[in-house]
């Protein structure tokens, strides 16, 4: 599942970009890597969601450009196709991604282009099993030690999780310990390809590698049953103790300072 | 050789009564002004004691002074190469601790107190914050506590006395004190001047007097923190720094300074000093042992004429040769090796120079009655039994070293022997003779020092020559150039008729 404010950002962010013109086949691929490609091939292979390959041949376009539009309508509908992709992919709901009709149809466009043409977009997932050595790149990669091959910015600048010492993480994000949990399967496609306006501003210029993502994704699987990380104490703990030990270290480098010598007088004996 | 004049002191402290005339001249002279309250550009101060401000002996702390590092003359203070670290930071700097906080009285209560049963008082306030304060120190402090045993233990220069020396010295029957009146020593190798960041500091060519430019002083107080002897006061109402000038004025017009003339004791001589600059250098990187010999070797033969010639060379005038050849100082200092620097061990070659206290005479005494003594060392105890232990005046005027204290104190009282074996005639004449023949003195000498000790006149004190200061304004204007512009003549033209 999506963590909670996503659906209402993505709607927001809907609201907020020009998509009122009819969409040329240029704006309906930059719409599918946006919005689509986090969970969707055009055949790559299955991610969180089906292969969009011969999706006209599967389905009826009016069926496929309602799902699209409203997917909840089709779940919660009763629906017996939609019921029935949903128990294949192991509940993961689609959310309802705020796509007009007029969208629909030039993303249903570019499937049918795609898949006349035999060219694929995007990248199935990895499917082999987290070693340690990838949750450990994955912290690395997390905490910023070893940077992304695009340069994007680390996990670290936004975000906080488990196990990565006293000061934690950002906290522009949320907090992605449980992130694996909330995101289940769609988790290293959500890193990869984030649906999440915050992010989509800097990970669109700078895309991870599905290896990257991969590693990230395993390091969070490796945090998820532990308790979210607690900054709130530890980081004034932290400023107090950095606090004294500074002042300390000034004391000692000035300990030969004047001291003032009316007042330190002893009587001597 | 390259000679220069100029204007040297000597104070005579077996002649100081510590009456603290000369403070107060030079206080209403110079410093009774806002922000200056606390500057005493003269002060007397009780020996043992702490002086004022507090400790300024104690370079551990106050960081004043040079020091020989790797075979170079360098300030104390600070490196050349960390110089600008501490600019905005002073960390040496005596505070307002080590000073005081200077007071006045509230005088008007005694006029407008209510009627009551008691004595109107004048309470002190601090002329800092105006509120009233329980005074904790003043500029004299030593002394106004009867030199309290508080400050009298911690002077800096019985770090050389064993644990019985100093039980001694605060002994009621063995205490013993004498007064040092200090003023600013107007260096040959100033600290102060060589410390300032901004050159507003400098050292008057034509007498030695060093003086601070008010104009270009910029109050960063590396000369308050350099100067050893704590003689450069820094002035919180104009942000500049102040120091004791000589009153050059006075000087120029041939006159004695303030605290020279008015002193009571006649304890202040002043005459010029002939000395050789290129031989500061190397006088100030021998070790401590030769200091003294190597200060007194600076200073010049004003009878040899290749000191003479040198001297003419660097545009010495005629008449300054001719005051450096009566000059008392020079006599003090190096014909009769009697004036010690104080505290040569700060390497700044003072030009102020201190003739030691003796002791008290001593006498045996029966019922009440005088005894006819029958040696010398019953009438002045030797020097090995003086109540003032050698080791502490060496540290004050000898870096250490007790020869030099020891010579003058000897002579001093060989002569004071011989002149009693004529006066009073208890002591015998032969013997008394054989001590000034061992104080490296004869009878002729020895006339001279008792003259100009005991009987000196005020021309014989202060040999001052004239400064020339007409030609030396003629070198920057024209003399001429308002006359006929001013002078005789109406201010207004007269109105006359109608």
């Amino acid at each position: 599942m999506f963590p909670k404010p996503a659906p209402r950002l993505v709607l927001l962010a809907t609201l907020l970009l020009p998509w009122s013109q009819p969409l040329g086949a240029q704006d309906a691929e930059s719409q599918f890597r946006k919005s689509c490609m986090s969970c969707h091939t055009i055949g790559a292979g299955r991610k969180v969601g089906p292969d969009l390959k011969g999706l006209g041949q599967r389905r009826p376009h009016d069926w496929s450009s309602r799902f699209i539009q409203m997917p909840s309508a089709q779940l919660d509908g009763g629906d017996a196709t939609a019921a029935a992709l949903l128990r294949e992919f192991n509940g993961t709901r689609m959310p309802d991604l705020g796509v007009t009709a007029a969208e629909s149809l030039a993303l249903l466009k570019l499937i049918d282009d795609y898949t006349a043409s035999g060219k694929t977009l995007g990248t199935a997932a990895i499917a082999r099993q987290a070693t340690p050595e990838d949750i450990r790149q994955g912290q690395r990669l997390f905490l910023g030690l070893s940077r992304f091959k695009s340069g994007a910015p680390a996990c670290l600048s936004c975000h906080s999780a488990q196990g990565l010492g006293g000061f934690g993480g950002g906290r522009l994000g949320p907090d992605l310990t449980g992130a694996s949990g909330k995101l289940g399967v769609g988790l290293v496609s959500a890193i990869e390809n984030p649906a999440f306006p915050t992010m989509q501003g800097v990970f669109q210029k700078t895309p991870l590698t599905g290896e990257e993502a991969f590693a990230v994704g395993a390091f969070l699987k490796s945090i998820a049953s532990q308790p979210p990380a607690r900054t709130d104490m530890a980081f004034p703990v932290l400023g107090i103790v950095g606090l004294v030990s500074g002042m300390l270290l000034a004391g000692r480098l000035g300990r030969k300072r004047f001291r003032g010598l009316r007042r330190n007088l002893k009587p001597r004996r | 050789m390259d000679i220069r004049s100029q204007v040297a002191m000597v104070f005579h402290l077996d002649k100081c009564i510590g009456c603290h005339t000369c403070s107060i001249a030079c206080k209403n002279v110079w410093t009774d002004r806002k922000g200056a309250d606390y500057m005493w550009w003269n002060n007397v101060e009780t020996k043992p004691g702490t002086g004022y401000p507090t400790q300024w002996e104690n370079q551990e702390e106050y960081k004043g002074g040079w020091v020989v590092k790797d075979g170079k003359l360098q300030l104390r203070l600070t490196a050349k190469g960390k110089f600008l670290q501490k600019i905005f930071h002073q960390p040496s700097m005596p505070t307002m601790d080590e000073y005081y906080e200077p007071w006045t009285y509230r005088y008007e209560d005694l006029f407008t107190g209510p009627e009551q049963d008691d004595q109107p008082t004048a309470i002190p306030i601090s002329k800092v914050t105006g509120e009233y304060i329980d005074i904790e120190a003043g500029p004299n402090w030593d002394d106004d506590l009867g030199g309290s045993t508080l400050y009298a233990r911690n002077d800096v220069n019985l770090s050389a006395l064993s644990e019985e020396q100093r039980l001694q010295l605060l002994s009621i029957e063995t205490l013993v004190m004498f007064y040092l009146p200090r003023i600013c020593n107007h260096c040959a190798n100033p600290a102060c001047v060589a410390a300032c960041p901004s050159g507003a500091l400098y050292k008057r060519g034509e007498d030695g007097i060093v003086l601070v430019n008010q104009k270009v002083c910029r109050g960063w107080r590396y000369c308050v923190s350099a100067c050893p002897y704590k003689k450069v006061f820094y002035n919180w109402s104009t942000g500049k720094s102040e120091k004791c000038l000589l009153c050059y004025p006075r000087v120029e017009t041939g006159q004695a300074p303030a605290c020279f003339h008015s002193c009571v004791g006649r304890i202040r001589y002043m005459g010029v000093l002939l000395y050789d600059a290129d031989k500061i250098q190397a006088a100030g990187l021998r070790p401590d042992a030769e200091l003294v010999t190597a200060h007194r070797d600076l200073l010049a033969d004003p009878n040899d004429p290749a000191v003479i010639e040198s001297a003419r060379r660097n545009g010495v005038s005629e008449q300054t040769l001719q005051a450096a050849r009566k000059s008392p100082v020079y006599q003090f200092v190096k014909a009769w090796g009697l004036a010690l620097a104080p505290h040569p061990e700060y390497r700044t070659f003072p030009s102020l120079f201190y003739v030691p206290a003796l002791g008290p005479v001593t006498y045996s005494m029966e019922n009440g009655v005088a005894l006819n003594p029958t040696s010398v060392d019953e009438i002045f105890a030797p020097l090995d039994q003086a109540r003032l232990p050698m080791a502490y005046l060496a540290n004050l005027f000898g870096a250490g070293q007790e020869a030099p204290v020891r010579y003058a104190m000897k002579k001093m009282l060989a002569i004071r022997t011989w002149k009693r074996a004529q006066t009073v005639g208890d002591v015998d004449m032969k013997l008394a003779l054989a001590g000034l023949r061992e104080a490296d003195c004869d009878p002729v000498q020895a006339e001279a020092i008792y003259r100009i000790t005991s009987l000196c006149t005020f021309e014989e004190r202060f040999v001052i020559p004239p400064s020339h200061r007409e030609q030396a304004v003629e070198v920057l204007t024209n003399p001429l150039e308002r006359k006929g512009a001013s002078g005789f003549g109406f201010r207004e033209a007269p109105q006359r008729g109608m």
